[in-house]
């Protein structure tokens, strides 16, 4: 192909990438074993037993306190123990005292995925399941069922949801609103750990989103969704472990600030935009049924 | 540069003039596709056996996704923005296995300027492939992506999930920041 308007240096580029894609000879027959895999997949049933999430919690916790030995306690970690009734430290940005005032009115949820909120708290879960996650492309869990209100203290709590009688655990977590009704505020899953980002940390394109997962095939799948805001961000995946084995899956999120409600204008000072994080995996039957998440609250920069 | 199934009958292109959406086989996509993303992964992961891993991990996801993806051309993007992504990861995972010192040290493990680059016997495409490879990761894949396939800046950004003017503020400055390199060495 012949570019008559390239500089000498994007000429010499093209050719060396041409001389080096052409010393690589793809195996032969790669289709069979493509094929192979494939039918061992959809053919293969998830059934893990308690023997193996034991361990699964074990490599987790213990990832994460090498991680939290290794900040010095500085860089907060976020644990899916299924226990308690959050997902780790929390911190939350404050700017300033030298910063110029927030110029703009961000839409903001604050802790809280939407600003619906509910007399029951299982209806708070059922309604980020069912409505919150469901909507758009995210076919969310599929037959949902949900344990009773776990209470933790007086303004949270938690809920359990699993896709069926016997799909993977993910927890939920509910927390009291200003109007004393509930709205849920994040989710854990026992086989997806976010480490970064922090709870209601506050990010910016690009930002690094980085855990440990065993999922489908590897594939965890990552959608940022800002407040009032229609589209997603974000809708991208990562690898990481797969078939009960846990690994770390890392991946950059890079959107645009012209995609948020109110774009901050360049130097200004701007209010932090809500948004919420999702890190799901997918089950095998190939429509997009989501099977356990882990969720966060953070704030766009 | 990218392979491309031959129309059939009820595609754009095709006698029959109609549009009927084909449904692709894995073997078609094998066929179309394999070779050149096992190449584009190994540009960018600078080992072709990983190369290899997850490109096949690509297709296996696509076939068990098909249902939804199964248009010849939306399968080819959903590939190749299959492999880019395992291919971001890959190397991601290869810093954080350093850093952490958690998971199994491949030692095997390649760096740029690596076998697959000594396999590259001109001298000055050495050099150049030698500072592609100081440069950050996603200026490394927009100039891949542009310049081994020929995309246009609205195929990457697709490709690589950004906005067309972020693809083309990240081309501008990996260019100039190659040349920068490349002068550098004269």
């Amino acid at each position: 192909m012949n570019h008559p308007q390239e500089s000498n240096t994007e000429a010499r580029l093209r050719r060396a990438l041409s001389l080096q894609a052409d010393t690589v000879e793809p195996t032969m027959n790669a289709l069979d074993d493509i094929t192979r895999r494939t039918e061992s997949a959809t053919g293969a049933t998830r059934a893990r037993g308690l023997l193996l999430l034991a361990a699964a919690s074990v490599v987790v916790i213990g990832l994460a306190a090498f991680l939290t030995l290794r900040d010095g306690g500085d860089d907060p970690v976020i644990v899916a123990d299924g226990g308690g009734t959050g997902t780790g430290t929390t911190s939350t940005t404050e700017a300033p005292d030298d910063a110029p005032p927030a110029t703009d009115e961000r839409t903001d949820y604050g802790v809280f995925i939407s600003p619906e909120t509910f007399d029951d708290p299982v209806d708070a879960a059922r309604f980020f399941i069912e409505d919150y996650l469901a909507s758009g492309s995210r076919p969310g869990i599929a037959d949902a069922t949900y344990t009773e209100f776990m209470q933790g203290d007086n303004n949270s709590g938690e809920v359990g949801v699993r896709r069926g009688q016997n799909g993977p655990l993910t927890t939920l977590f509910i927390r009291k609103a200003d109007d004393g009704k509930w709205a849920v505020t994040g989710a854990a899953s026992d086989s997806i750990t976010l480490e970064k980002p922090e709870v209601l940390g506050t990010i910016s394109s690009p930002h690094d989103v980085a855990g440990v997962s065993t999922a489908f095939e590897g594939t965890v799948n990552i959608t940022l969704l800002a407040d009032g805001v229609a589209d997603p961000l974000v809708e991208t995946f990562a690898m990481g472990g797969s078939n009960g084995d846990f690994d770390i899956f890392v991946t950059t999120l890079e959107w645009d600030e012209s995609d948020l409600d109110v774009p901050c204008e360049p130097g200004a000072a701007c209010a932090p935009h809500g948004a919420t994080l999702l890190v799901f995996e997918s089950d095998a039957s190939g429509d997009g049924v989501v099977s356990s998440i882990s969720m966060i609250r953070v704030a766009l920069a | 540069m990218m392979a491309v199934m031959e129309p059939q009958p009820g595609e754009p292109g095709s006698p029959s003039g109609e549009y009927i959406p084909r449904r692709a086989t894995l073997a078609d996509l094998y066929e179309a596709h394999y070779a050149e993303l096992v190449r584009l992964a190994t540009l960018l992961v600078h080992d072709q056996a990983t190369a290899e891993e997850l490109t096949q991990d690509a297709f296996v996801k696509w076939a068990t996704d098909a249902p939804r993806l199964d248009e010849p051309a939306k399968a080819g993007a959903y590939l190749r923005s299959m492999v880019l992504n395992a291919a971001r990861s890959e190397i991601r995972r290869r810093g954080l296995r350093n850093r952490l010192r958690l998971l199994p040290d491949r030692s095997a493990e390649p760096s740029p300027g690596g076998p697959e680059h000594h396999a590259v016997a001109d001298d000055d495409a050495r050099a150049v492939l030698a500072a592609l490879a100081t440069l950050s990761e996603r200026q490394r894949e927009v100039l891949v992506l542009r310049y081994w396939l020929d995309l246009s800046e609205k195929e990457i950004a697709e490709a690589l999930g950004m906005a067309p003017g972020t693809v083309k503020s990240h081309a501008h400055r990996a260019l100039a920041a190659l040349e920068d390199l490349l002068e550098k060495q004269r």
